[in-house]
């Protein structure tokens, strides 16, 4: 049946999340586990499964299937790592449903975790590697393409010159998730912009400046999935009523498409389809917002605004508290923090739940959670609500 | 480094059934999924598709401003290279280039005005 959820999201949990040193990798997820698994009002032997949704920027050994036994977890039926960039979480999530729907175990817990900012080593240097775009190995380095803000803004220049976009559109995205931000204890950063503020943000990669470009944490983040029949009675479940992926495995430049035809607009189709509802339908888009202009391009690809209107849409405040569409609305992956596909499903659960305090929205209605991950080359979409039947 | 470049000139991946070009990072052709894919000699003609413009420096060997350009090479297939400091300022999308490979290795996307002060340098 269309939109019916057969599995639901009964715990969250998150270990310290900030810039400071906390522990490994390993260790924030364990925390994270437990702490979703207590939400839940489970115990360690309640749990069938764990899926570990791993950073790209991290070694697999930084996070081990043997996180498991850090754990003390016996006899799972379901165990992986998923490594889709960031679209990884919302993997684990799918497969947990899937797992869960399938009768497979009756609760699975999903986990990111990440240490960008380790000791001596400053967020930038993480990611400053060569991003591989053309699949030629060495190519990317050879032309002096470092760096995750460089590939973006190759994709960022093109879109905005196809969409008419300028700084305008991408401050008033800034502004809006800056807003969400100064209403969310754990967002870091909180500081409001004017437009001249941002334009005063030093310019990264032109065109993203600095305040374009999300802020990275340590941290980890854990949800259990638990099958639909079992959360019913449990409290605060938050039912997901559809998930899709893409997994293009096109990139550009080399990719054998345009970049305004995206696996993102596949996944909402897909996700609306299952569920029987439409972008018109959702109370909230919390998506993967790393640079500005990709948040400004979710709510074309989403659905949520004809082609070339999204920077007019965010200009009118629209998705800015009070608006009609709550978007990121603890600040995003840009002001709140930058835990990857984790973020974005955070704060959906936090907002159904109705515990997100100073910003929390009035309509905890449909929500649509979106992710990418690479450069554009995996995505991810969710539809969770409060009912188990759309 | 694997560019595919030899002897000082740039080459794209054909599929040798189709003859469709291909983007570097397959193996196989989108089309027919044959593998057999030659490798040709690129005109060097191109157009620029999208501009990244360093205002920091990453790397201590591409020291900023430094542009990165993404180019379509006129048989079809995307390239990415540099743009130097001279032409990035005037440069946008849709303008003619000319894939120039300098003597460091370097694959460098010139205007097409400008490619006879490059072949100096």
């Amino acid at each position: 049946m269309k939109g019916r959820a057969v599995a639901a999201i009964t715990g969250l949990g998150h270990s310290v999340i900030g810039r400071q040193w906390s522990g490994n990798a390993r260790e924030l997820a364990a925390a994270a586990v437990v702490a979703a698994v207590r939400d839940a009002g489970l115990q360690g032997r309640d749990i069938g499964g764990l899926l570990l949704a791993r950073s790209p920027i991290q070694a697999p050994a930084d996070l081990p299937l043997r996180l498991q036994v850090d754990l003390a977890l016996k006899d799972l039926s379901v165990l992986s790592a998923i490594d889709a960039s960031g679209t990884s979480f919302l993997q684990a999530i799918h497969y947990a449903q899937m797992a869960v729907g399938d009768g497979q175990a009756e609760h699975i817990v999903c986990v990111f975790s990440d240490t960008p900012l380790l000791p001596q080593v400053p967020g930038q240097k993480s990611f400053s590697r060569a991003m591989p775009l053309t699949g030629v190995d060495g190519w990317e380095a050879a032309v002096g393409l470092y760096g995750a803000p460089g590939a973006f803004a190759l994709m960022a220049f093109r879109w905005m010159a196809q969409r008419g976009a300028g700084a305008d559109d991408l401050g008033a995205y800034v502004r809006s998730v800056r807003l969400w931000a100064s209403l969310n204890p754990l967002a870091m950063q909180k500081k409001l912009m004017t437009q001249e503020d941002y334009l005063a943000s030093p310019l990264v990669v032109e065109p993203l400046r600095v305040a374009d470009c999300a802020y990275p944490a340590n941290g980890a983040i854990a949800v259990v999935v638990s099958r639909a029949q079992a959360a019913r009675g449990m409290r605060q479940a938050v039912f997901i009523n559809a998930v899709a992926r893409c997994h293009g495995g096109r990139t550009e430049p080399g990719g054998d498409a345009p970049e305004d035809i995206t696996g993102a607009a596949v996944v909402a189709r897909a996700v609306y389809a299952d569920a029987g509802v439409g972008a018109r339908d959702m109370a909230m888009l919390q998506t993967y917002d790393a640079f500005s202009f990709l948040g400004l391009m979710a709510l074309e690809d989403y659905g949520f605004c004809a082609r070339g209107e999204a920077g007019a849409f965010v200009q009118a405040q629209q998705t800015a508290p009070g608006g009609s569409l709550p978007m990121n609305t603890g600040g995003g992956l840009l002001a709140g923090f930058y835990l990857q596909g984790a973020t974005p499903v955070h704060e959906a659960v936090v907002q159904l739940r109705g515990a997100a305090g100073e910003r929390q929205v009035a309509r905890r209605g449909p929500t649509l959670v979106g992710g990418i991950g690479g450069r554009y080359e995996h995505h991810a979409a969710m539809i969770l609500s409060l009912e188990e039947q759309l | 480094m694997t560019l595919p470049v030899r002897d000082g000139v740039l080459y794209f991946k054909r599929c040798a059934a189709t003859g469709e070009a291909q983007p570097y990072m397959y193996q196989r052709c989108l089309c027919c999924w044959e593998d057999r894919l030659e490798s040709v000699p690129a005109s060097g003609r191109a157009t620029i598709v999208t501009l990244a413009r360093y205002r920091r420096t990453y790397h201590p060997d591409f020291p900023h401003p430094h542009t990165v350009a993404v180019a379509r090479l006129e048989e079809g297939v995307e390239i990415i290279g540099m743009v130097s400091e001279a032409d990035a300022g005037a440069m946008n999308m849709g303008d003619a280039v000319r894939v120039h490979l300098d003597a460091d290795g370097h694959v460098m996307l010139v205007p097409d005005a400008r490619l006879d002060v490059c072949a100096k340098t």
